[in-house]
């Protein structure tokens, strides 16, 4: 009899636990209703109070970012710091030697008006070529991705522009390039993961790459509208919404 | 079943995204269960974090031939927390009188709000497991605040599920004795 009521009251735990009201299961037993329906109250109110707990974010973000980093610290091995441009120079004279090099080859007033070059424009190797210098002066993982979220903000316009004019053989190209950019920007943010010391930056690097994002995104999607072809630019806002999807991440690929 | 089988594999693989998966899937019952044990919100999340990360470093060790993952992970917290609780023994620690969860119990259902049903928080759910036994308390830890079924349980305690059902029944009887003394019990 004793053995038969522990398991009445753990078949009615198990039916709460379902779904089940409380008085659908004192209707199984109505002999033993008067002594289930305390126990059974009993226990509903200790579920109830122990799933008010949660623990704070912060504290799962701590525990998320040590696993990662020691995942990390099993599957990699260090690789050798890649020579960047001209990465033998200091860098003030990176700076003065780049700046000398732009105003020999173009002239400021060129470099200027390359800007707001397109793709099919004479003055765009410019353009690229600048905002390579750009990237090389750039201090640091992260100032160098905050200038890639600004270059991939250019691709996407000049996608647009592309998408418009209906030259999809330099819009390939231009997604190409977009995609390194992005590339570029979750490989920093992969890496930095785990560095206390630059969290903040990192977060305002999300924070940002978010923000463009979403605008990259409607202008992409307005366009889309405005298009005779509008198969190209879903593709690409497609694999623009991967890349940056990726680079935000999930939590477990590189975000915190 | 057959996906946690493919995640636990996978995350036996080092694949972080499975890994991650499982630790999102069972940090916050890990940690309510750990709560309960613990009391204390900062030694609660201490404890919870070396759980995944002990997990971590014996997930290669695990086997599903016996024991449910979840229960493997449960098993992994209990041990942390009796370590805990060894290690604060050495400490004092200073027990909560019964007159006090009498008062926390009388403000509670004192609340009209909560009047119609039998209602405490967490904080007055700890105290009262303090007057149950080791055996007790684990079990109300574990399917109530871990979630876990009769079958897990006596998996991570290392008893028959007959044995365990015996003891949800002593620990719910004498829950109620602390939490609802007689003459005021509520009826919902």
């Amino acid at each position: 009899m004793a053995e038969r009521f522990e398991n009445m009251l753990d078949q009615c735990l198990e039916r709460l636990r379902q779904g089940e009201s409380l008085e659908q299961c004192l209707a199984r037993y109505p002999e033993q209703a008067a002594e289930l329906a305390p126990l059974l109250r009993v226990a509903m109110a200790s579920q109830k109070a122990s799933s008010a707990v949660k623990p704070r974010p912060e504290c799962k973000a701590r525990a998320r970012s040590e696993i990662r980093s020691q995942l990390r610290g099993r599957e990699r091995k260090p690789e050798p710091k890649k020579a960047g441009f001209a990465g033998w120079m200091p860098r003030w004279a990176v700076a003065v030697a780049s700046v000398i090099l732009i105003f020999l080859v173009a002239g400021t007033g060129t470099v200027a008006a390359s800007t707001s070059s397109m793709p099919d424009d004479t003055l765009y190797p410019v353009k690229l070529a600048t905002e390579q210098v750009r990237l090389g002066l750039s201090r640091g993982d992260i100032k160098k991705a905050r200038v890639n979220v600004g270059l991939a903000d250019r691709r996407v316009k000049e996608i647009v522009y592309l998408a418009n004019k209906g030259d999809s053989q330099r819009l390939d190209k231009t997604l190409l390039r977009l995609e390194g950019h992005m590339e570029d920007i979750e490989q920093v943010i992969e890496a930095n993961a785990d560095r206390p010391k630059v969290q903040e930056a990192l977060i305002a690097l999300k924070a940002l790459l978010e923000e463009r994002a979403a605008e990259n995104e409607a202008a992409i999607e307005e366009a889309t509208n405005n298009t005779d072809d509008p198969g190209i630019l879903r593709r690409v806002l497609e694999r623009y919404r991967q890349r940056y999807q990726s680079a935000l991440g999930s939590g477990w690929r590189g975000s915190g | 079943m057959h996906r946690e089988e493919d995640l636990v594999r996978r995350a036996q693989r080092r694949d972080p995204e499975a890994f991650g998966q499982l630790y999102e899937e069972h940090f916050d019952r890990i940690y309510r269960y750990v709560m309960l044990r613990v009391r204390e919100q900062a030694d609660a999340e201490d404890i919870t974090q070396q759980v995944f990360l002990k997990a971590l470093e014996k997930i290669g060790s695990y086997r599903w031939r016996g024991m449910p993952f979840a229960s493997w992970l449960f098993r992994i917290a209990h041990n942390l927390v009796v370590d805990y609780w060894k290690k604060k023994s050495r400490e004092k620690v200073a027990a909560v009188a019964p007159e006090e969860i009498d008062q926390m119990v009388e403000e509670s259902s004192n609340d009209p709000a909560t009047a119609a049903e039998l209602n405490f928080d967490m904080k007055q759910l700890a105290a009262a497991c303090e007057q149950l036994t080791d055996g007790q308390r684990e079990i109300i830890s574990l399917r109530f605040a871990g979630g876990l079924s009769v079958a897990e349980s006596a998996k991570v305690m290392g008893k028959s599920e007959g044995a365990v059902k015996v003891l949800q029944h002593a620990a719910l009887v004498k829950l109620r004795r602390i939490l609802c003394p007689a003459g005021e019990e509520v009826n919902g």
